[in-house]
C-alpha cells in the first residue's frame, strides 16, 4: 500500500538539486531516478535555485550547505521568508558534509525540513524524502521563524508552561493540497486556521 | 548513451534500485571522477603551497570537500574521513605556522596515498595507522595552539 502510494507520488514530484559538485549532482540524479522521480532540475548555486523556484512548481529541494554566493542556509531563509518567495512551503532537505552542530542548528532555524550528511546512502536519502513529503511537520509562522515545527518530540520531563500562545499553523506542501500538482487520493485536509505562533 | 543512462532495474524496491545504480557508478565511473578530483586537489594544493592566502585556502578546502562528499558512498570512507578533517582544519582560518602548513601537507599526502593505493573500507591495519597518525598530529597541533 505504502510502496504503491510512494511510487505514484514520486512519479509526480518535481525535485530541485542544488549542489556545486558536478559528480554529486550526477549521483543524486541517478539515485532519485532509481527512486522513481522523473522530474529533476539541477543548479549549482543559490541564485540558480531561486530562479528555478520562480519558474517551476518545485515539490522538494535538495541542497548542499556550501554553495557559491548564497549558501544553503541563506537560500533556505530566502525560500521561507522572502516577500517575493514563490514557494515558501517547499520541503527542503539539506545534504552536506558540513555536519558541525552549529550548522545543523542554523539549518533547523532557517526552516530546513531534513538534514542529511554526505557521503550519502540511498536508504538514508529515501527515508528523508519520505519524511519530508509524506510526513511533513506542521509549519510554524512566528516572528523570526518560518518553517517546519522544530519540536519533533515531547519533552517528558519538561515542567515549564507552554511558551506558544497559539498552536502552530498546519500547512501542507503543494503536493498534498487539492488542485493542480496534487496526488489524487493523497490530499489531506489542511487546517487553515490562521493561528500563528506568536512567541516561543 | 552511457551505461549509466541505459541502466534499468526490474527490482521493486526503490532503495535496492538506487543501490544497483550506485554499484554501477562504482564499477564504471567513480575511479575517473576521483582522478579528476585528485587533479583539482593537486592544483589547489600547489597554489596554496605557493601562496597560502584566503582564496587558495577556500579552493583547497573545496577540493578536499569534493572528495569527501563521494568517498564513503563508494566504500572509500578514508577518503571521506581525510576530507572531513581537512575541511574542518582549513575552516578554522588560514594556516600560517610551519606546523599548520605541515599538517595540510600531511592531509594532502594521506589523500594521495589512500587514492593511489586504492585503500577501501577501513583500510585494515594500514588504514588504522594512517588515520591514527593524522589524528595525533592534529591533537598535537591543537594542544600546542591551546598552550600558546
Amino acid at each position: 500500500m505504502h510502496e504503491s502510494r510512494n511510487a505514484q507520488a514520486f512519479e509526480r514530484l518535481n525535485c530541485l538539486i542544488v549542489d556545486g559538485n558536478r559528480h554529486m549532482r550526477t549521483i543524486l540524479k541517478g539515485v532519485l531516478r532509481a527512486f522513481g522521480i522523473r522530474h529533476i532540475q539541477e543548479t549549482t548555486d543559490g541564485a540558480g535555485a531561486i530562479r528555478e523556484l520562480k519558474s517551476l512548481p518545485i515539490d522538494i529541494v535538495i541542497t548542499e550547505y556550501a554553495l557559491d554566493t548564497l549558501d544553503g542556509i541563506d537560500l533556505s531563509k530566502l525560500i521561507r521568508t522572502a516577500s517575493d518567495s514563490s514557494n515558501p512551503l517547499v520541503p527542503i532537505i539539506m545534504l552536506t558534509g558540513h555536519t558541525e552542530r552549529h550548522i545543523v542548528a542554523q539549518a533547523r532555524d532557517a526552516g530546513v525540513n531534513e538534514f542529511l550528511a554526505k557521503p550519502i546512502s540511498a536508504e538514508a536519502l529515501y527515508v528523508r524524502i519520505i519524511s519530508a513529503v509524506f510526513n511533513p511537520r506542521p509549519f510554524v509562522k512566528a516572528k523570526g521563524f518560518m518553517g517546519p515545527d522544530r519540536r519533533r518530540h515531547q519533552l517528558k520531563h519538561y515542567k515549564g508552561g507552554e511558551q506558544r500562545v497559539a498552536p502552530p499553523e498546519l500547512i501542507m506542501p503543494r503536493i498534498w493540497q487539492e488542485g493542480e500538482g496534487a496526488i489524487p487520493g493523497l490530499s489531506k485536509t489542511s487546517d487553515t486556521n490562521s493561528n500563528s505562533e506568536q512567541a516561543r | 548513451m552511457s551505461a549509466l543512462g541505459k541502466m534499468s532495474s526490474s527490482r521493486d524496491d526503490p532503495v535496492a534500485r538506487a543501490n544497483d545504480y550506485l554499484a554501477l557508478v562504482s564499477a564504471t565511473e567513480y575511479a575517473g571522477w576521483v582522478r579528476e578530483d585528485l587533479s583539482v586537489l593537486r592544483a589547489a594544493y600547489r597554489a596554496f603551497h605557493h601562496s597560502p592566502d584566503g582564496d587558495n585556502v577556500r579552493a583547497l578546502s573545496a577540493a578536499f570537500q569534493a572528495l569527501q562528499d563521494l568517498g564513503g558512498t563508494f566504500d572509500y570512507p578514508l577518503i571521506s574521513e581525510i576530507g572531513y578533517m581537512a575541511v574542518r582544519f582549513l575552516g578554522q582560518g588560514v594556516p600560517k605556522s610551519p606546523k599548520q602548513l605541515e599538517f595540510v601537507h600531511i592531509l594532502q599526502e594521506a589523500m594521495e596515498l589512500v587514492i593511489g593505493q586504492r585503500i577501501s573500507g577501513d583500510g585494515g591495519e594500514a588504514g588504522a595507522v594512517l588515520m591514527g597518525n593524522i589524528r595525533s598530529a592534529w591533537d598535537k597541533l591543537r594542544s600546542e595552539t591551546a598552550a600558546v
